[in-house]
């Protein structure tokens, strides 16, 4: 892979402690908010604050589980998430695909359209959207949460600009005389070549629905329908500020974004290195 | 659009007679605004439950209250000749998320809570333009019948109407610890601020101890700081009402004792009074006093600092030189009936049984030390010899019967989120001295007026 | 050949006609009204308008979400590119780490992050007075209750958890820096800085002024780390557009002001984000 750096090789250890260095300061909340998680209650808080917990609990973990449907919530979350996710990959590939590689009239407009949606604050639309999902009866969570937000604009522009450098118009031309239909040929021909953008995304589009937090709150009446943070908020919202299970229930949560970014990361990179570039 | 069959029709609350076709007067609303046509809607048909098992969602903030309920349910004593057989499911989030959930389920036609605690601070959301009478059965009939007195209504009444239940006298009282107050030489038993400021300030200059605070937290959580003094000054924010009333020498005086005790030392600031910074503050010995709810005890002392058992006693709070009262109030929680509810009958039943008696009301201070709500229970054998361990046995109904007959009425009004907003900044001018009391009302009253929208 | 690309992005307009459209119209009818959120909306005409560019709230707001917006135009942007060098440099041990490293506070839940950082920024028991404190004898700073201060606490928050979120563009945008240029710079005699001005600058033109609008809209928009962090406060010192959209509907349930609050915004973002897209030239169909 091209490493072009600004820098030499001689500044190369510098730059690596600087990093290093910056790195820790930027760890350090999440950290602290790791090994607290393991702090009694009355530990949390002493003066001067402390980093290790002076007697390591597993409690908070435990109150967790036992105490809230906490497996409810991040199975809930996780599939919204997924599903969100691939649909959105799908819905953003095509559309991306479509105004990349084809002539249409009104192609101008229509675009315009779409890129100008990525300016709607979405304090702007909640409440009416939500009105409008109520009076339709389509105000259930598993629809509410997941179909109005699979079409985001940034993903469709992400997707034109991956699909005008990653697709050569001469195979489309070719698999046309092949005699293939245009979905044949975005299936088996584009898609696979769009891989790198879908999965940079994926990620986006994941961590977007698995943190959403206002949506879900007005959505969701149905506490078997809670998403984490939903739910962490509700334990946080209780009584007496429960700071200890709120930050266990936080480490876990973050455990699945964790994941899919480190097993994604390299298409992050490349996927939005092509589709965010040129324009 | 199928129409509901009834309101609860119970024979105290006419709630049956209220013309009520929020849905169809939305839905013609949307339509005068042009906006859309609107197919289908997710109306449901609601027949009463009129008796035998049936499952009640709870919409709580706060587990004790699912606890309560739950024990309460359970009680056969409790149950004793109810057509119902409840069953309670609860549903938790925070307490103004609760508010703006019920109001979109509402919206939606979906479900809401058949039994919602509202926190104090967000009943002002509703008492707009009837949307109290549009969302919650009227509850009046419960407590005018009763002989005794219920406590705390006026906090959860919009145009006469009663809409909730309190959950929790939440009496104010001082909370102080004994060993360090010995240790200083505080005497326990001074009977006004005058001298416990001094004696604060005096703890302060030698070990930098306070024996109060005041938030510097969100608008509300300073605001509350100050509401709960003026309270027991025997002022009030909004009279009956609900004009604003801040412009008062109760307010001044009030707005001045903070400033002397902020910046005496007696009173420290602090940022959560339920938080991080308040737990630092009680574990390190920092903060060895402090006027707070009953509900503090189990929320804020014994959750923050439990090695401290044994070492804290409370007693009425200390006068005003000028007047007022022994007691004040901070926060709540009033229980309302959803009456969209097909189960409003027998949440209504349950609620009375716990909320109305004297058994529910033992069975609810066992599940999370909620203070009775009849006036008449201060006195009862079983609640008086009532002893807390955490305060080294106190008998605490001996400070809390005090308490409990000088209790300041208190009004809310549907701009209370604008007062506190608009108070914010005011209050923490005058913690630092960059604000007299004066100063600081007329700043509050004219934020007020902006935030209302009525400045010219 | 000609229905096919109607086809591939009809399901994108579909959804958003429904799901964006409608309720932007609903949004401009509901600002003409007076509406709590139950009940019917009364039409009032202009009247949340004329109110809204009369409420001191709402300029606060306007005031202190430029100054986020700005801030992080001028901050965080430079600093993700810089940090994205580092990363970038060539043989650099630990890469893939350093990445997920700046990258990971995006991935945590808000809520967390808020918490922690009220704790680290408490003025009297909070770790950032106490470091302070033991290093200059100084640590009496009001980090977010006085009205400068806490919109520094915020900023540092939005810096924290975006920079390396900003990063990770800026990344992809140096691997398409083909590296002939820098060979050729170097032949030339140029050293680090003049080839960064004259190579990674003029090449990161296109990828830049796509990063600075993105963050320009979603600045404009921001809403959890005041929110969280200070419910907006002191006063109203870190009070964002979007929290005050958010306080009148769902704390003062004056839902048609808010709507009226939410045109004036979104205006506002589309006006300024059309400008650049255009003067930058991003974004134009071919």
């Amino acid at each position: 892979m091209r490493r072009p750096g600004a820098s030499r090789d001689t500044s190369r250890p510098l730059i690596f402690i600087a990093l290093a260095l910056v790195g820790l300061f930027w760890l350090f909340p999440l950290v602290w908010a790791l090994f607290s998680s393991f702090k009694q209650r009355s530990d949390l808080f002493g003066y001067p604050p402390t980093l290790i917990p002076a007697d390591p609990t597993v409690l908070n973990y435990v109150s967790l589980f036992e105490r809230y449907p906490f497996v409810s919530w991040f199975l809930v979350s996780t599939v919204i998430a997924v599903v969100s996710t691939v649909i959105t990959v799908f819905v953003c590939s095509l559309a991306g695909f479509g105004f990349a590689k084809y002539e249409f009239r009104g192609k101008r407009a229509l675009f315009d359209i779409m890129f100008s949606s990525m300016a709607i604050p979405f304090a702007v639309i909640v409440v009416p959207l939500f009105i409008m999902l109520a009076k339709t009866g389509l105000a259930q969570p598993w629809f509410a949460l997941i179909v109005p937000w699979v079409a985001p604009a940034f993903g469709i522009f992400m997707m034109r600009q991956f699909s005008e450098q990653a697709i050569p118009d001469e195979i489309l031309n070719a698999a046309r005389i092949d005699g293939a239909g245009e979905f044949t040929i975005f299936r088996s021909i584009v898609a696979p070549l769009l891989r790198p953008g879908l999965g940079a995304l994926a990620v986006w589009s994941f961590l977007n629905a698995y943190n959403n937090f206002l949506w879900p709150l007005i959505v969701v009446g149905d506490p078997d329908m809670y998403t984490l943070p939903l739910g962490l908020q509700a334990i946080f919202g209780a009584e007496g500020r429960q700071y200890d299970i709120v930050l266990a229930g936080s480490i876990l949560a973050a455990i699945p974004s964790v994941i899919v970014f480190i097993a994604l990361r390299k298409q992050l990179i490349d996927g939005l290195a092509a589709g965010a570039v040129k324009s | 659009m199928s129409t509901r069959s009834a309101t609860p029709a119970t024979g105290r609350a006419p709630a049956g007679e209220r013309p009520l076709p929020t849905r169809r007067a939305f839905l013609a609303g949307l339509g005068a605004v042009g906006a859309l046509a609107l197919a289908g809607c997710g109306a449901r048909s609601a027949t009463q439950v009129t008796s035998g098992a049936v499952e009640l969602g709870l919409w709580t903030h706060d587990p004790g209250y699912v606890t309560a309920f739950q024990n309460a349910a359970a009680s056969d004593a409790l149950m004793r000749g109810s057509a119902f057989a409840p069953r309670i499911a609860p549903v938790s989030a925070n307490g103004g998320d609760l508010v703006t959930r019920t109001i979109t389920q509402a919206v939606a036609g979906n479900e809401g809570p058949d039994l919602l605690g509202i926190i104090i601070s967000e009943f002002p959301r509703v008492m707009k333009s009837q949307m109290a009478e549009n969302l919650f059965v009227d509850l009046g009939g419960l407590v005018t019948d009763i002989d005794d007195e219920v406590l705390r209504t006026a906090p959860y009444t919009r145009d006469g109407t009663v809409y909730a239940l309190e959950s929790d006298a939440s009496i104010s009282v001082f909370f102080y610890r004994e060993d360090e107050f010995a240790r200083l030489g505080i005497d326990p038993g001074m009977e006004t601020w005058d001298e416990y400021l001094e004696a604060g300030a005096m703890a302060f200059e030698r070990t930098g101890q306070a024996i109060g605070s005041v938030s510097n937290g969100d608008n509300t959580s300073i605001f509350n700081s100050y509401l709960q003094f003026l309270l027991q000054r025997g002022g009030s924010p909004f009279s009956e009402t609900g004009e604003l009333t801040i412009d008062t020498d109760e307010s001044v005086e009030v707005l001045e004792f903070i400033r002397r005790g902020v910046d005496s030392g007696s009173l420290m600031v602090i940022g959560d009074p339920y938080g991080a910074a308040a737990a630092s503050a009680l574990q390190s010995g920092t903060l060895i006093a402090t006027v707070m709810p009953s509900w503090y005890n189990l929320y804020g002392l014994q959750a923050n600092a439990p090695d401290q058992a044994g070492r804290w006693r409370m007693r009425t709070i200390p006068r005003f030189g000028a007047g007022g009262h022994i007691a004040s109030n901070l926060g709540g929680t009033g229980f309302a009936i959803g009456l969209d509810s097909p189960r409003a009958e027998a949440a209504l039943d349950l609620l009375r049984r716990t909320y109305l008696t004297k058994e529910g009301q033992l069975l609810r201070y066992q599940a999370g030390g909620y203070l009775p709500t009849l006036a008449s229970l201060y006195e009862d054998p079983d609640f008086v010899g009532i002893e807390d361990e955490f305060l080294g046995g106190q008998r605490v109904f001996d400070v809390f019967r005090e308490a409990a007959r000088d209790i300041p009425v208190f009004y809310q009004s549907e701009t209370m989120q604008q007062l506190s907003a608009a108070m914010g900044a005011p209050l923490l001018d005058v913690y630092s001295g960059r604000m007299n009391a004066a100063q600081a009302i007329r700043a509050t009253t004219e934020g007020y007026l902006q935030q209302t929208r009525q400045a010219v | 050949m000609t229905r096919a690309p109607y086809l591939f992005i009809s399901p994108f307009f579909v959804l958003y006609a429904l799901f964006m459209l409608v309720p932007i119209l609903v949004g401009i009818a509901l600002s003409f009204t007076e509406w709590t959120g139950l009940g019917t909306p009364v039409w009032v005409g202009f009247r949340n308008y004329t109110e809204l560019f009369r409420d001191p709230s709402f300029w606060t707001a306007l005031g202190n979400t430029a100054i986020y917006t700005v801030v992080t135009m001028a901050v965080v942007l430079p600093l993700s590119l810089f940090l994205a060098m580092a990363i970038n440099a060539r043989g650099l041990r630990l890469r893939d780490m350093f990445r997920a490293v700046f990258f990971i506070p995006v991935v945590v839940s808000p809520i967390v992050i808020a918490l922690v950082f009220g704790l680290f920024f408490d003025q009297q028991y909070g770790l950032v007075n106490a470091l302070l404190r033991a290093v200059f004898g100084f640590g009496g700073i009001e980090w977010l209750t006085s009205p400068a201060w806490a919109k520094v606490v915020v900023i540092i928050l939005v810096l924290w958890r975006w920079t390396g979120y900003l990063t990770i563009f800026f990344l992809a945008g140096l691997q398409n820096i083909p590296r002939e240029l820098y060979e050729a710079a170097s032949l030339d005699g140029a050293g680090d800085i003049r080839s960064f001005w004259h190579v990674t600058l003029p090449q990161m033109k296109p990828i830049s002024a796509f990063i600075a609008v993105t963050v320009l809209v979603s600045t404009a928009q921001i809403f959890e780390e005041p929110f969280l962090l200070t419910r907006g406060g002191p006063g109203e010192a870190t009070m964002s557009i979007a929290q005050f959209i958010y306080r009148a509907g769902f704390e003062r349930q004056e839902f048609g002001y808010a709507a009226a609050g939410g045109v004036v915004m979104f205006l506002a973002v589309f006006v300024i984000g059309r400008m650049l897209y255009t003067s930058l030239g991003i974004g134009k169909a071919k």
